[in-house]
């Protein structure tokens, strides 16, 4: 078992580290000599309310995070590794959603959605002033406000590079909209491209990074309660129609969806879709040409429930080698693919609090040292034996 | 004593670590702080103190806990109407009870926040008596008319408000009143609704809930004629609460559900209107396998503490009390690092000691006391309490990770060159070196030919013609002495699989022994005497393998397959003993020894036994197929495995399909299988050098290697696989992007600067160079030195040129030599004095210029290196 620890105060990195006697540990001793499996880097937000999302720029070097504090924070790495919050403005009069970064190819721009019906466009720019410290004084500027939804825009994503400078929306009334900045020079011109309406009210998308088998491929979640039918659909653009049409629905899966994403491909001849739902559902896509000739999606739904609650989030890391989802309950489980190809769950990140580790025969010792429990059993029958008095 | 069901709990809220339970009888409990004497192994989970009983009142039908802070006291409303108030010390007094007029139960009761003493009591409905009654306890028994309220109603809930004394009373299942008491009359003020079996107001003082079944209904206190927002949700609500060190998280407990819904309560406020939304999200207590064991079902009741942040005791199945944080919630997001980013709302605790709990008071802006309140604990205190666990349920799925392979390997410049040493320095898998080594092995006359090519199968003419075109010799071997066997082996000869031969690897028969003793070097020992059996040596492979015996640390394997082939009769073994043979070959762990004695017993013509041994190489199966099938068992057998090799993704298929769609299908599949696009890419970019290079497939893989090149940052190591291709499109070269012109006449300088290697005198190239060949007017001058572009700067600092003057031309020149300028103001100057400039400076050298051209690029400027 590993415990991480606090190194400072404001941006703590963690380091693996070895703890107690018990027997797990001394399972792990030969092997954390070895090698670190990975580092845990906890940062402290910062924010005045729920965190709702976070995300890097292309480089790693960049993130983005919002809240329901109505602000978007954006935090610079250091010549240490350390992060910083290096801009911070209150960018809507709502909780915002999603954030998402533009292709640096771009300029460092991005996205923003709340409830309060509207996304933004933000870009950075280099201040005018000099400062004294001879650092470039950098602020966020709106670039656009997009308010063609009528009702909470819900998620917010830029489309791959290649397609060049897009942005796909979804909104609670179930509207997908993708808008194009037709002069990348111009960021304040976002003419809607397309307009897609569902019946259901939308909570996520993912736009697959991918040019194999269908170009602009885009999925997208509901999180309707109501209706028992399925709950993430596929979009792609349609070279007859001229415009994005709905190809397929993933009737797998029923149950309210909070994300879905893509894997990045780098050049897989089939696309994994991760979907936060009630459980955890990795969903392979292929295209399949039949006899006509026409090429048809073949989709295949795995359904893996060891999170117990709700799936709230799920990212993939770059070469999909690895898949990251966090529950309801606040734990981080990691995902990898054994042997055989099929995805397990390899461990368990849990903040202190997020849910008890007990047992509930007669614990060791051991156990109660290094358990981070937070929640105690009070037998009371057994209190009331002790009691002197009575 | 034997308690039984618990029907309730709650925290004293202005003790911290006290709470009472009640059901049969009322108790009261200390949470014990953790330093206190080490946990009993008998009572595990115990770390309470129980402290006193109050047994008078059984079956309590509402226990409230007061707002008193120099003792726990609580009021305890009985089925009968009965009010008593214990402050579980002085058992027996009198006046601390108040019975009604008539015999009714009590619904409900409430504490003053503000004014510690005053009770309300709600009752059911008697007639036309009043269902509320006020009592200041400090003033003994109510009896004045001012403390009775509704007549003729029944009372159903009651909350009072937090900043005026005033109560909020739900009534008759059909309305909300309003008793104002800070009159004496009090006034009354109704709304209609059936939302009242609870009440509650938020920490902020403004908002309420209430709540009837499934519906939970939000009002606004100052304006309570219209409700904010309606909640409705699938089940039934058995008590709702706000968190106190919220804002506004609302909670739900629902009947028989292991479940706590959090809603958390939120408002878009513009210029004239207030919106009112809801996040929610559900989480059970208890660990998720206990879930379907049916161990704890349900949670029953729930107390927020009222200091501590989220914090919460629960009582689950009506036995058992569990002290209740919510999860922190952690966030993360995938970078391109192989440290795991976890963003926290705010920090994890340090363990709830005392000291640290009344620090912490109850706050609008939770946030920011307790990140103070726990740095400054964490730096004292490393309990596992203030740390995240990771829990490997299955760690050797974190060995090897792909991400940070490759990215160790474009470090390690793989793929740039591939030749045989390069490999074994590299962080390769064996099979990816092997791979790589056959590869090289194969590539010859800058092509990738492949088995299959080199036999000439598939190319436009059938085999027979072929076999006739290409003069194969069938020889028949006699088997060497010692070995009895009767079948007759047949083996086939012609130039194109003598070329086959060598690309798998295999030498020619002249070469056949330094081949081998090469092998038998390379401690390849059970190889070199495979190939020697191949070739009908047995009696040298019998020598090389007692020899490896003396090598061996269990030579026990290679001792016995001497003694059976020197005495080998294969005849003597054949019919039934053959099954004896195939299961005898099931325990010889060495698959080439295996393959040694398969092929001595085979039966005529069938090498099947060899020719899918899956533990020899595909090269040595290939190469073995050359030199004993027939023709058309030869075909079959490339195509078969070219098949397989797509399959399964095997890249040492490539050795037979070489650069051709067959080769992309096998990189395809290998793609599919181990998502590794470093490989597949590098191959691609390394064999694939002809027509095919600028299949889709390849240039996708290509362009997405080089994107997470990119992405790391690794710009040279791009810019180097970028010339490597650049070299490949030979035919399509990219037109050149940038032109030196001159300012004056607009003819080019460059040709000029092309010129300049051309051995003559140095004084006068440099002349020439700083004007334009064509006008002689001055070319631009650097902005810092003021020399004229193509001046040697390195002359003019002095230092002595190490080179001869003829390579010292415009090609050798280091790249902080170069000219660069600003894409936006056109200024620039030598690359050396630029990089210089704007390490101090942020501004343009050019005076009056306020081109701030360093900051154009949007990454920080700690990033960039000093590239010169």
């Amino acid at each position: 078992m590993f415990t991480v620890q606090w190194e400072s105060r404001s941006v703590t990195v963690v380091r693996a580290k070895e703890s107690g006697e018990s027997k797990t540990t001394t399972y792990w001793k030969n092997k954390s000599h070895e090698k670190k499996m990975f580092d845990v880097e906890p940062i402290i937000a910062d924010h005045k309310d729920v965190i709702h999302d976070v995300v890097f720029d292309y480089y790693g070097r960049r993130m983005a995070t919002c809240s329901s504090d109505q602000t978007v924070k954006i935090w610079d790495e250091d010549a240490q590794g350390k992060w910083s919050v290096t801009s911070s403005w209150k960018a809507h009069s709502g909780s915002i959603w999603r954030v998402s970064w533009a292709h640096p190819e771009f300029g460092q721009v991005v996205a923003t959605c709340s409830f309060d019906r509207t996304a933004s466009v933000w870009e950075e720019v280099i201040g005018e002033k000099v400062s004294t410290t001879n650092t470039p004084t950098r602020r966020w500027v709106r670039r656009t406000t997009l308010v063609d939804s009528r009702t909470s825009v819900t998620d917010v994503e830029f489309a791959p590079k290649y397609l060049g400078l897009l942005l796909a929306t979804a909104s609670a009334d179930g509207i997908i909209r993708i808008y194009e900045a037709p002069d990348i020079m111009n960021l304040s011109q976002w003419p809607v491209q397309h307009e897609i309406a569902n019946k259901l009210p939308l909570s996520c998308l993912s736009w697959n990074t991918s040019t194999y088998m269908v170009t602009q491929l885009l999925a997208a979640g509901s999180d309707d309660s109501a209706t028992p039918t399925g709950k993430v659909f596929l979009f792609a653009y349609s070279d007859n129609a001229r415009k994005c049409v709905k190809i397929d629905t993933v009737n797998d899966i029923t149950d309210p969806v909070t994300d879905v994403a893509f894997a990045p491909n780098a050049g897989r001849t089939f696309h994994m879709l991760a979907v936060a739902s009630k459980d955890l559902y990795i969903v392979n896509l292929r295209g399949v040409t039949d006899s006509t000739g026409t090429t048809k999606l073949d989709i295949q739904t795995v359904k893996f429930s060891d999170h117990n609650c709700p799936v709230w989030r799920v990212c993939w890391n770059m070469l999909a080698t690895m898949l990251i989802s966090t529950g309801d309950d606040g734990c981080v489980r990691l995902w990898r693919m054994n042997y055989n190809k099929q995805w397990r769950c390899a461990a368990v990140l849990k903040a202190e609090g997020s849910g008890p580790t007990y047992e509930p025969a007669p614990p060791t010792p051991t156990l109660a040292a290094t358990a981070s429990a937070t929640a105690k059993f009070y037998k009371k029958g057994t209190i009331g034996n002790q009691v002197p008095w009575h | 004593m034997m308690s039984g069901n618990i029907h309730g709990l709650s925290w004293f809220p202005n003790f911290p670590d006290k709470f009472v339970s009640w059901g049969q009888e009322i108790n009261l409990y200390e949470v014990r702080s953790k330093d206190d004497a080490p946990l009993k192994s008998r009572l595990p989970y115990i770390s309470v103190n129980y402290l006193a009983n109050e047994s008078r009142y059984q079956y309590a039908r509402c226990v409230a806990a007061s707002y008193h802070s120099h003792q726990p006291i609580i009021a305890v409303g009985l089925a009968d109407g009965k009010i008593g108030i214990c402050n579980f010390r002085d058992t027996y007094d009198s006046s601390w009870e108040y019975t009604p007029r008539q015999q009714r139960m009590c619904t409900c009761l409430a504490w003053n926040e503000l004014d510690a003493n005053i009770l309300a009591i709600g009752h059911d409905r008697h007639r036309s008596d009043s269902c509320i009654t006020i009592w200041d306890t400090e003033r003994g028994v109510p009896k004045e008319t001012a403390n009775f309220f509704g007549q003729a109603e029944s009372a159903n809930s009651l909350c009072w408000d937090r900043n005026h004394r005033m109560l909020i009373a739900g009534m008759s299942q059909k309305m909300i009143k309003l008793f104002d008491l800070r009159q004496n009359n009090a006034t009354c003020q109704s709304i209609q609704t059936k939302t009242v079996q609870g009440l509650s107001v938020a920490p902020n003082g403004n908002d309420l809930c209430s709540y009837v079944d499934s519906i939970i209904m939000l009002w606004d206190v100052r304006s309570i004629k219209q409700p904010l927002r309606q909640i409705q949700s699938s089940r039934n609500h058995l008590q709702i609460a706000w968190c106190p060190t919220r804002n506004s998280l609302l909670s739900s407990l629902q009947r028989d559900s292991p479940y706590i819904t959090l809603y958390d309560i939120r408002t878009v406020e513009n210029e004239n209107s207030r919106e009112i939304y809801h996040v929610k999200r559900q989480i059970s207590p208890f660990p998720a396998k206990y879930h379907h064991s049916g161990k704890f079902a349900s949670v029953n009741c729930l107390s927020w503490h009222s200091r501590d942040f989220e914090r919460a005791l629960l009582l689950a199945d009506a036995v058992n009390i569990l002290d209740f944080r919510l999860p922190a919630t952690l966030h993360t997001a995938h970078s391109n690092r192989r440290k795991l980013p976890l963003l926290m709302q705010r920090p994890l605790y340090a363990p709830a000691s005392p000291t640290s709990t009344t620090a912490a008071t109850p706050t609008q802006q939770p946030t920011s006391s307790c990140s103070l309140n726990s740095a400054s604990s964490s730096n004292l205190d490393y309990s596992p309490h203030s740390a995240l666990n990771v829990d490997f349920l299955v760690p050797e799925l974190f060995e090897l990770d792909l991400v940070d392979e490759t990215r160790q390997r474009a470090l390690e410049d793989y793929g740039i060159k591939p030749d045989n040493k390069r490999f074994a320095e590299l962080h390769l898998t064996p099979y990816l070196r092997n791979v790589w080594s056959t590869l090289n092995n194969v590539y010859c006359d800058e092509q990738l030919s492949g088995v299959k090519s080199a036999l000439g199968i598939n190319l436009g003419h059938t085999s027979e013609a072929l076999m006739a075109s290409s003069r194969i010799e069938s020889q028949l071997l006699q088997w060497p002495d010692g070995i009895n066997n009767s079948n007759k082996l047949v083996c086939y000869k012609s130039e194109q699989r003598d070329h086959a031969l060598q690309l798998c690897g295999w030498a020619l028969e002249y070469e056949l022994e330094r081949f081998i003793d090469q092998l038998y070097d390379n401690k390849e020992y059970s190889r070199a005497a495979m190939i020697s059996v191949f070739h009908l040596k047995i009696m040298h492979a019998c020598g090389i393998l007692s020899a490896a015996a003396d090598k061996m640390r269990d030579p026990s394997m290679y001792r016995i397959t001497v003694i059976a082939l020197s005495s080998f009769n294969a005849d003597r073994c054949s019919s039934t003993s053959r099954n004896q043979r195939s299961s005898a070959n099931m325990q010889i762990q060495d698959p080439h020894l295996r393959a040694i004695f398969s092929f001595l017993t085979m039966e005529k013509d069938n090498f099947e036994a060899v020719l899918k041994e899956e533990g020899v190489s595909l090269a040595d199966r290939m190469a073995f197929a050359c030199k004993y099938l027939s023709e058309t068992k030869l075909t079959d057998y490339v195509k078969q495995q070219i098949q397989a090799a797509i399959d399964c993704g095997d890249l040492n298929g490539l050795l037979l399909t070489g650069e051709s769609l067959d080769g992309i299908s096998i990189l395809q599949s290998y793609m599919d299988v181990s998502f590794d696009v470093q490989t597949v890419a590098l191959v691609a970019i390394n064999y694939f050098r002809q027509e095919h290079f600028t299949d889709k497939r390849i240039q996708y893989w290509i362009a997405s290697y080089l994107d997470y090149l990119n992405s790391w940052g690794l710009w040279e190591k791009r810019a180097e696989l970028d010339i490597k291709i650049e070299g490949i499109r030979s035919s399509a070269r990219s037109s050149r992007t940038v032109y030196l012109s001159c300012n004056f006449c607009g003819k080019p300088v460059s040709n000029a600067l092309l010129d300049e290697p051309r051995p003559r005198s140095t004084t006068t190239s440099t002349n020439r160079l700083s004007s334009c060949p064509s006008c002689r007017k001055p070319l631009p001058r650097c902005s810092l030195c003021l020399m004229h572009m193509g001046t040697m700067i390195n002359m003019s600092n002095g230092e002595t040129p190490s080179t001869t003057p003829e390579v010292q031309g415009w090609q050798t020149k280091p790249f902080s030599k170069w000219f660069s300028w600003c894409q936006t103001c056109r200024h620039g100057g030598h690359t050396e004095h630029i990089m210089q400039w704007f390490k101090q400076n942020s501004e343009c050298p050019v005076s009056s210029c306020n081109c701030r051209c360093f900051d154009m690029d949007g990454s920080k400027p700690n990033t960039l290196r000093d590239i010169s």
